[in-house]
């Protein structure tokens, strides 16, 4: 089973899920099987203003390991990702990006939409 | 404008059909939320399987006037939009925001052209009081597409905007009984005007509504020639 492994910047420990992709939605928002679905789904918090519908860069994570693993990104994506504070070239947003196996991210401290 | 958290009370509600209203919110303690037209807030609500129940809505009032006003459809089996329907003047809601960035930040050295459907004008109505407040040479278009011209939420006051010399607003309605998100003609309109009748790929796009339609116009506008950056879009 995939694992996301969530480093936090502010400080708080770490926290690894593991799920199973085949029992996505998880919960009721962003892509079914998103890092935002799996993680709102097994109680780990990741902002998500939009109720996950690309709209805004709330759920900005970082991308540390397993970019791979991940579904690619869409125009929409890249749109939204444009406006984020503190982009980097491993950014993604949580309600889009569809883990296929292990990643290892980085939950930012500013990850509030400007 | 870093997004802040604000309690806010209803006080006071329109309803334009059974099935849409406007909800004026006064924040908390005289506060006022600073926005920029066109940007959202994010609603808490207290239901769902897992509380709360985080549902955006934009904004349609101006920054400038003390209340904030949504305007909200009730979706049909929607936990968020039908708890939003059962709230009478008086009730609370947290709230966050601002949120997004559909908005006019600088006035395009182009046209711009608003395409709105359903609720989906109130983000447009914000923005086009702006840019229309604040001069500026160039033509503003809004297509505001509904199922009928009852559905056409601030019809009076887009057409009486009708006199402003550089602005024009045209309803698209698309029948009675037509689903959300659904208006070929409107789609039909926006490529036959903006795509095959010239050649200029100058303007500037703000395009708002339910579902696929955002997508499959976006996807044609840039596919024509229009920069992306100048086709904006929010799909709800
Ligand atoms: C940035 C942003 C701004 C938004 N602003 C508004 C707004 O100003 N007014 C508003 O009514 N909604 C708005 N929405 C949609 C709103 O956030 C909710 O999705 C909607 O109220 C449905 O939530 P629900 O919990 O009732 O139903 P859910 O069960 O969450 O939604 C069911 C489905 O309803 C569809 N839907 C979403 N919005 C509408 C709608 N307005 N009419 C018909 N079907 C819809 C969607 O396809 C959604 O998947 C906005 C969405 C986004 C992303």
């Amino acid at each position: 089973m995939p694992k996301i492994h969530v480093i936090h910047e502010s400080g708080e420990p770490d926290q690894t899920v593991e799920f199973s992709a085949a029992d996505a939605p998880f919960s009721h928002d962003g892509e079914p099987g998103s890092i935002l679905d799996v993680l709102l789904g097994h109680k780990v918090h990741l902002e998500h203003a939009c109720g996950g519908k690309c709209a805004c860069t709330t759920c900005h994570v970082i991308v540390k390991e397993g970019e791979g693993n991940l579904s690619e990104m869409q125009d929409n994506e890249m749109d939204r990702l444009d406006t984020a504070p503190g982009l980097t070239m491993h950014s993604r947003l949580g309600c889009q990006a569809v883990p296929k196996g292990d990643v290892t991210i980085v939950i930012p401290k500013f990850n509030v939409n400007s | 404008m870093p997004p802040e958290r604000y309690g806010a009370v209803v006080e006071r509600i329109r309803a334009w059909t059974p099935s849409t209203r406007s909800l004026f919110l006064r924040p908390d303690a005289g506060a006022r939320m600073p926005f920029h037209a066109g940007q959202f807030i994010s609603l808490a609500l207290p239901v769902g399987e897992s509380p709360p129940l985080v549902r955006p809505y934009s904004l349609a009032s101006d920054p400038e006037d003390a209340l904030l006003e949504i305007c909200v459809d009730l979706v049909p089996a929607g936990i968020g939009s039908r708890y939003l329907f059962s709230l009478a003047v008086g009730a609370t809601l947290d709230l966050k925001g601002p949120f997004g960035s559909f908005m006019v930040d600088a006035p395009p050295a182009a046209a711009m052209v608003f395409v709105a459907d359903g609720t989906g004008i109130a983000p447009v109505r914000a923005m086009v009081r702006r840019v229309l407040a604040h001069g500026g040479e160039h033509r503003v278009q809004v297509l505001h597409g509904a199922p009928t011209e009852a559905d056409l939420l601030f019809h009076d006051e887009l057409a009486a905007f009708g006199s402003h010399p550089r602005f024009s607003w045209e309803p698209v309605l698309a029948g009675a009984g037509a689903a959300t998100g659904e208006n070929p003609k409107l789609e039909a309109l926006v490529l036959d005007r903006y795509v095959r009748a010239d050649a200029d790929r100058t303007r500037h796009f703000w395009i708002c509504a339910v579902g696929d339609l955002v997508r499959r116009l976006r996807e044609a506008l840039r596919a024509a020639g229009y920069e992306r950056r100048a086709v904006r879009y929010e799909q709800w």
